[in-house]
């Protein structure tokens, strides 16, 4: 087990980085989950780590040990691939012991290895069958054992459960978070799903065309994000971002005006800004000041334990989410000032608070 | 309606096929008189093996067998050597396949007689030209059948996922090992097509066996011998001989060759 570092890694194809100047410290037994949409450079991310590909420019180091420098198989470095890449021709057994094959261990011992992370994944009963046999969620299980074998130093996984229905995502998910806090293996996971970004990380990071825009705890990049760009990303349904503008020391969006708290008026430039709000930061108690919307009746959606509705505020379609099964809400529903996010209209990065 | 004359034409393709493949074959253990005879039998009448004896002491049939499977084994051997490779590269990286592509459609392009002449010469400088080994034949036939498995490899190995060599190096192969342990396996059902098919090509070939050997002829330029001075008995014996690696490849290699094998590497 080793913690990695990696230093202004960076990866151009023909003059365009795929990413730029990425930089990560990740401690020993870490998850950090690397998210972003398609395109952000996060599978690059995970080949430039695997060593599937050359940095432009960068170091990486894995336990204080350079590895960049390193050819694949020396990197002591496994993955998870989204497609599972599992070897056709072989049976489940001699997949999950090709590793140990490779490093050229015996067979009474790559027998007793492979058993023994089967049964922590629960494919002893598979062994003797080929991935053709096997249902997505068996293969999926087959690729994470055949990574975890070897007890690899560092633990790459790709998407790893976007080939999964709903359902078994979630189980999967559950696995995949207690299988990494029980082997404490350092672990890299690279996903566009934001609710895996949410529940499986210890820390996130979130990734857009090739740069770093956050590096928090989820629960941090949930509560405040650094940009617009993260707080559109993360939470689902993304958080709403309305146009406003700051003007003596009052909030202006659309026709409605608030007065600022003084700290708060202090460190919001004057003029244009983004302003974002939650679904759920919509509440009926009419005391706070607040962002008041209009919310379309006809809109319910009635998901059972929340309702969401669609609402106009300064001319913008927003989401609201009310607690419960609601029929309709009242028109009395708005934002309190405390749970409004302030960004920059220019550059889109954290105002205040 | 549509399915009875499917079943039609492919009686018709078959027959078309396989009426002059019997009569080769009857004519070779029927004696000549009958091949002859009027009106034209379709079971021989009498078994004789005269034809195979008679077509032994008229051409050299043993040492022309010999020469054919040596040239056509080694045929395999180098082209499957060279093809391999290239077919990996063309199928993994784009720009090395593009070129690739086109020297193998460029050495394709031209009529092998064309090119049978200048290579007699060029043979006969090198001392390749009428090799008692069948050298010569080996160095052209290699080069006739490099496109055929190219193309076939190629294919073969565009099947494979990259991620499949991907995985096989992370998990500690290098890259021979992972091409070895991993795409080769997988690209094995082709790679017996393809070897099968420069077999024939070379087994088969008759330009520039008839142009590049004089005396150490391998067995088409005997069999037009034969046929060309009126033997029809005798060269249906050495076309019969021809025929064997055919149903070899047909009964024993065939069902072994279907393919199935890149199931279930993914989702």
């Amino acid at each position: 087990m080793a913690g990695a570092r990696l230093v202004g890694v960076t990866r151009s194809y023909g003059g365009t980085p795929a990413l730029d100047d990425f930089t990560l410290e990740i401690e020993d037994g870490e998850l950090v989950v690397v998210v972003g949409p398609s395109g952000c450079g996060k599978s690059t991310l995970l080949r430039l780590v695997a060593g599937l590909e050359d940095l432009s420019s960068g170091e990486i180091f894995l336990g204080g040990r350079r590895i960049d420098v390193l050819p694949p198989q020396k990197r002591d470095v496994a993955m998870v691939f989204q497609s599972y890449a599992l070897y056709p021709h072989m049976t489940v057994r001699r997949n999950v012991e090709f590793p140990l094959r490779m490093r050229g261990l015996g067979k009474t011992e790559r027998r007793a290895r492979a058993e023994e992370v089967a049964a922590l994944l629960e494919i002893d009963e598979l062994f003797d069958r080929k991935p053709a046999a096997l249902s997505g969620g068996q293969r999926q299980r087959v690729a994470l054992a055949r990574a975890l074998v070897r007890e690899p130093a560092l633990f790459l996984l790709d998407e790893p459960l976007s080939n999964l229905d709903a359902r078994l995502r979630t189980s999967v998910r559950q696995h995949i978070r207690d299988l990494q806090r029980r082997l404490g293996v350092t672990t890299l996971y690279v996903t566009h799903d934001q609710t895996e970004a949410m529940t499986l990380g210890h820390r996130v990071v979130v990734l857009d065309a090739g740069r770093t825009q956050m590096v928090a705890s989820p629960r941090e990049a949930y509560a405040r994000p650094a940009n617009a760009f993260v707080a559109g990303f993360l939470g689902s349904p993304a958080m709403n971002l309305v146009p406003g503008r700051v003007e003596a020391g009052a909030l202006r969006v659309g026709d409605q005006q608030l007065e600022l708290p003084a700290e708060q008026a202090g460190s919001l430039p004057e003029g244009p800004v983004r302003v974002g709000v939650r679904p759920e930061a919509f509440v009926r108690d009419g005391r706070a000041a607040g962002l008041a919307v209009r919310v379309d009746p006809d809109s319910a959606e009635v998901l059972g334990a929340e309702t969401l509705f669609v609402a106009e505020l300064a001319g913008v379609e927003v989401t609201v989410r009310l607690g419960g099964a609601v029929e309709a809400a009242d028109d009395a529903l708005h934002a309190p000032l405390s749970e409004l996010h302030f960004f920059s209209a220019a550059d889109g990065r954290r105002l205040a608070p | 309606m549509r399915r009875r004359a499917v079943v039609l034409a492919a009686f018709a393709v078959a027959a078309a096929n396989l009426v002059p493949l019997w009569l080769v074959v009857k004519q070779a253990v029927t004696p000549e008189r009958e091949s002859f005879a009027w009106p034209p039998t379709w079971l021989p009448h009498a078994l004789t093996t005269s034809n195979f004896v008679g077509a032994a002491d008229a051409v050299p049939i043993s040492q022309g067998l010999v020469l054919s499977l040596g040239v056509a084994l080694a045929t395999v051997a180098s082209t499957m050597a060279l093809a391999l490779p290239a077919a990996w590269l063309a199928a993994r990286h784009e720009r090395a396949g593009r070129g690739l592509d086109g020297t193998m459609v460029v050495a394709r392009l031209f009529p092998t007689i064309a090119i049978a002449v200048p290579l007699a010469v060029i043979f006969v400088q090198l001392g390749l030209y009428n090799d008692p080994n069948g050298a010569g034949l080996w160095l052209a036939h290699t080069l006739l059948g490099l496109p055929f498995a190219f193309l076939i490899l190629r294919a073969a190995f565009r099947g494979v996922p990259a991620e499949l060599e991907d995985a096989a190096r992370l998990d500690g192969a290098g890259p021979w090992t992972a091409f070895v342990r991993v795409s080769l396996p997988l690209v094995r059902p082709s790679l017996g097509a393809a070897a099968m098919l420069v077999f024939l090509v070379s087994w088969d070939e008759f330009a520039y066996a008839l142009l590049l050997q004089v005396t150490n002829r391998t067995l088409p330029p005997l069999l037009y011998y034969l046929s060309a001075f009126g033997h029809p008995g005798l060269s249906s014996a050495v076309a019969v001989l021809m025929l064997a690696p055919a149903l070899v490849i047909l009964l024993v290699l065939e069902p072994a060759l279907r393919s199935g094998v890149l199931a279930g590497s993914g989702r």
